[in-house]
């Protein structure tokens, strides 16, 4: 399968701290895939190295097939690019944006940018200045679109957006991948982008810290189970502990609650023979994974250390 | 051949654009409005003869041949030395920092250069807008005296008017392209526009004060303000100078547009 984006020990150093160090991404062509990490880990400085903003420390960078030094000018016609910090000129009204935009691109045809406008909404008719937060990020995301880009590159996209725009976004994902097209997102949070991203990389302290494919991640990830007992018995958390998958049992009341990884099967068959009342199991918290990479627990430390996480 | 970037700020400077041309119009009127009142009184002439030279040199006089109720002295002591080709190189200055610098710093430059824009084009398609919006500050300059110096009774050349223009509107770029050079290496808006106009001022200063300090004398060759101002309207702008300031303008937009495209942005 052919990549959209490689690095190969991309590292970008600054005075401070601050930047990626080595950095070995590959995207592949035709997936979406999120960029994970905490405000300041380096997702927007690989970024603006992918477009030639911001040039390698050392090591190097492909976008499309093309290096992104000497073909910036190519990769940058093909790339649709949303900035985390998007900034437009304020006085032109949302059209008057776009249509001088698309002048950049050669002009062109408007059917696509008509349909996304539609889509999102976008009020085209006032003055950027006018326009709140989310309003200004749907003309950021029809401008990124509305070419006919081989790879997306999304910084933090969902900015601002309210719960219906995000979704119309996500439908969006999904017909951008199955066109062939390739996205690449950055984000903060798995939440978002746990439902559009094939794969997930994840991005702490500039070093490229996991990457899992979002299924995969969700198997592992641990469920919270409640057990109720009836008001007559003592609970008896003795009979989860030890089964398989199981962690953290404790007792509050007649409940006993538990995590549990993997197949619930064994806590039903235990269950099944007590005196249980009710039984509550929450979705995998597929968040709370990530916050053990971004926090550094031992576990997560070290690129390739799979599952250190979920154990 | 589009030009959709500096169609983009010339289109968004139009208002700016219109009140330095009202002031400068403003200005220049009021100068062409007194000329009869200098020529019908000899004694406004014996006060500015005895004007200290220092004084005297600031605003082009030749203490030796000095005749204000000749056009041509006139219009060099009152448009053509001092504040006048000042507000083309504060006009320059301003802009040449803020089309590249001024943009980076705003933000924008990270949208508009992740689309298939050559870092050369944007810088050249910006110095191109600068010098447009000088070129019709200097159009402004020259039909207020050509039209108002009719009317006040001036006896003009207008072709050594045209040309004096003309080398105000090359000043302006010069300090335009100073200011894009520094714009280009620092990023900063503000810095550009202070060392542009500072450099501007203090070429002004070595322009004016070399015809009266013998020992700054051969240091007006290093002054844009010298080659497009001295003797603007009474000799005539040799075409050399003209020559030196397009070369030296040439010189900084190639320097500007090579220094942008080895630089990063500014995240």
């Amino acid at each position: 399968m052919p990549t959209a984006i490689v690095t190969e020990r991309l590292t970008k150093s600054y005075g401070r701290a601050r930047g990626v160090v080595e950095l070995e991404l590959t995207v592949a062509a035709g997936e979406v895939y999120g960029f994970l990490g905490p405000n300041g880990a380096g997702k927007t400085t690989t970024i603006r190295t992918l477009l030639d903003f911001l040039h390698p420390t050392s090591g190097r960078a492909e976008v499309l097939g093309l290096d992104s030094r000497r073909d910036s000018l190519e990769i940058r016609r093909r790339v649709g690019y949303l900035p985390g910090d998007l900034v437009l000129y304020e006085r032109l009204t949302g059209r008057e944006h776009l249509d001088w935009l698309a002048s950049l691109r050669g002009g062109g045809d408007a059917t696509a940018r008509d349909a996304l406008v539609e889509r999102f909404q976008a009020d085209l008719d006032r003055p950027i200045r006018q326009l709140s937060k989310g309003n200004r990020q749907k003309l950021g995301l029809v401008q990124a679109f509305m070419h006919d880009a081989d790879l997306l590159v999304l910084d933090e996209p969902t900015a601002g957006l309210d719960p219906l725009m995000q979704e119309e976004f996500h439908d969006l994902l999904r017909e951008t991948v199955d066109a062939g097209r390739t996205v690449f997102l950055s984000s903060h949070s798995l939440d978002e982008v746990q439902h559009v991203a094939d794969r997930v990389g994840i991005i702490r302290e500039g070093r490229l810290v996991a990457v899992e494919r979002v299924e995969e991640l969700r198997e592992r990830a641990s469920r919270r189970v409640d057990v109720r007992f009836a008001p007559a018995v003592t609970p008896d958390p003795s009979a989860f502990t030890g089964l398989p998958g199981v962690t953290d049992v404790s007792v509050r009341g007649d409940l006993v609650s538990f995590g549990v990884t993997g197949s619930i099967r064994p806590v039903l068959r235990v269950a099944a023979d007590l005196d249980v009342v009710d039984l509550l199991s929450r979705p995998a918290d597929l968040e709370e994974i990530f916050l053990t990479y971004y926090r550094g627990d031992e576990a997560a430390d070290g690129p390739g250390d799979e599952h250190g996480a979920a154990s | 051949m589009s030009l959709p970037i500096a169609a983009r700020t010339l289109a968004d400077r139009r208002r700016p654009l219109l009140w330095w041309v009202v002031g400068l119009v403003a200005y220049a009127g009021m100068i062409l409005a007194v000329y009869p009142t200098i020529k019908s009184e000899p004694g406004i002439q014996d006060l500015a003869r005895n004007y200290p030279k220092g004084l005297m040199a600031l605003f082009g006089m030749d203490p030796e041949n000095f005749d204000l109720a000749e056009t041509a002295t006139f219009l060099n002591t009152y448009l053509f030395s001092a504040i006048v080709p000042l507000i083309f190189v504060i006009l320059g200055a301003s802009r040449g920092a803020t089309v590249v610098a001024g943009q980076e710093e705003h933000g924008v430059l990270d949208l508009v250069l992740s689309y298939p824009v050559r870092r050369r084009d944007y810088v050249l398609q910006q110095a191109l807008e600068v010098v447009v919006e000088l070129v019709l500050v200097g159009l402004a300059l020259f039909l207020t005296v050509v039209v108002g110096g009719a009317l006040v009774g001036l006896e003009l050349d207008v072709g050594r008017l045209a040309v004096a223009t003309g080398a105000l509107v090359l000043l302006g770029a010069v300090f335009a392209g100073v200011a894009l050079v520094v714009g280009c290496v620092t990023g900063t808006k503000g810095v550009a526009d202070g060392v542009a106009a500072g450099v501007g001022v203090a070429s002004y200063l070595v322009s004016s004060l070399a015809g009266i300090a013998s020992w700054l004398e051969p240091f007006r060759y290093l002054s844009p303000f010298w080659y497009a101002t001295d003797g603007a309207m009474t000799k005539g702008v040799p075409a050399w100078h003209l020559a030196v300031l397009v070369g030296l303008l040439a010189v900084l937009v190639a320097a500007a547009v090579g220094l942008f495209e080895r630089r990063q942005l500014a995240g």
